[in-house]
């Protein structure tokens, strides 16, 4: 397994170094003291893990997140528990508290690779091309004010142009993303999501029914009742590739 | 470990007095900056400027502590290349000036409750009147904060 440790103090990072070697199966494949230079190294290295610190120097681990396309899986580090707690309303992460205990981070790694096999099986199953599996299983992390939330691309009901920024929806949250519709259509995997309208991209697997709409178009029923219309234009194509 | 156990027995002594040399309370801050530079390394960069003769001024135990720890927490934690902080005391007529500074902005959108530098000044009023202070400023890129204590006659 490939990680990276992001620590703005170069001892934090040793000592994780240090307790890591009683895991061989995770290689350090480099290391970054701020945000620009984890941009670079997880560019570089593309790691599948990496073990980030919050509180940083010119920008946060949540900062960091916010900018990537696909997050790689992360175990948080951080001085502070209440920190970590209070940002994370939604989904249950992985955190440690530092000093870091060996038992605590052995577990941590043994959750991550139980969740990392269970994503291959699916995968599996489901038929993926190994070549893109980030397509559908990638996460994205979102940042909306002080609130942040770590959701899988498959767990996303819809997403809604905002000018240049996209609303997402999931469970019942509706955060902004802070990137346009067009680029994150680029990002997604078609044979999952379905460019509906000029301003929405649906998730098919939560497709609850199809009507007709009006002058010629089609009306999709979503999850939770959400309703999305799609144009003539763009109901003749689905019906085309769908043979509907 | 040592220093810290050091630096607890200073203060657990401290804390029975109203107030302690100033010699005292920077030997406490000497070592208290000490461990905080292996864990800053070269991020944390400390310069004292502290004018002969005062060793035995009195100030309360931990004031400048309290203000080192801001300049730390403010200064140095925030930022990614090197913090200069630096340390000051001086004799002006008839009061001492102690400041710490460190590079870096007044943030007034953070966090900070400002319950330090308000307690600060609470014990120094109640030891030595309405003329000693402790204040805060930021000029030129460092923020400094500085306490007056009276000295009566020097």
């Amino acid at each position: 397994m490939r990680a990276l440790i992001i620590d703005d103090e170069r001892l934090a990072r040793l000592e994780l170094r240090r307790l890591l070697a009683q895991h061989p199966e995770v290689q350090i494949v480099g290391e970054a003291a701020n945000v620009d230079e984890a941009l670079l190294a997880i560019a570089e290295h593309q790691p599948e893990l990496i073990f980030l610190d919050i509180q940083m120097p010119g920008g946060s681990g949540f900062d960091l997140l916010a900018m990537l396309d696909h997050a790689p899986a992360v175990i948080f580090t951080t001085a502070f528990d209440t920190y970590a707690m209070r940002a994370f309303e939604v989904s249950a992460l992985d955190y440690l508290l530092k000093p870091v205990e060996p038992q605590r981070l052995a577990h941590a790694l043994h959750k991550h690779q139980q969740q990392h096999q269970q994503q291959h099986q699916h995968q599996r199953h489901a038929g993926a091309a190994p070549d893109k599996p980030q397509a559908f299983d990638g996460k994205v992390f979102i940042k909306d004010g002080e609130r942040c939330w770590f959701v899988s691309m498959d767990q996303i009901v819809l997403f809604e142009s905002e000018g240049n920024y996209t609303r997402v929806y999931f469970e019942q949250h509706r955060p902004v993303l802070l990137r346009s519709l067009n680029a994150l259509e680029e990002k997604l995997n078609p044979e999952h999501f379905l460019r509906a309208s000029r301003r929405q991209i649906v998730n098919l697997r939560f497709l609850a029914g199809i009507g007709p709409g009006p002058a010629g178009g089609m009306i999709l029923t979503l999850k939770d009742d959400l309703k999305v219309s799609m144009s003539r234009r763009r109901a003749a194509l689905f019906k085309q590739i769908n043979r509907l | 470990v040592s220093q810290l156990a050091g630096m607890m027995r200073l203060r657990l002594q401290g804390s029975q007095v109203d107030t302690v040399r100033l010699a005292d309370e920077l030997a406490a801050v000497a070592v208290y900056l000490a461990m905080e530079k292996l864990r800053f390394e070269e991020r944390l960069n400390l310069s004292l400027d502290i004018a002969p003769g005062l060793d035995d001024v009195a100030v309360p135990p931990m004031a400048l502590q309290t203000l080192v720890e801001n300049a730390v927490k403010y200064g140095v934690e925030l930022s990614a290349g090197v913090c200069r902080i630096r340390i000051a005391a001086q004799r002006h007529d008839c009061q001492v000036l102690v400041s710490v500074a460190n590079e870096g902005r007044l943030n007034e959108a953070s966090a900070s409750t400002r319950l330090g530098l308000h307690n600060t000044s609470k014990r120094l009023a109640l030891l030595f009147g309405p003329q000693s202070t402790c204040s805060l400023a930021e000029s030129n890129g460092w923020v400094t904060a500085s306490i007056v204590l009276p000295q009566g006659q020097p």
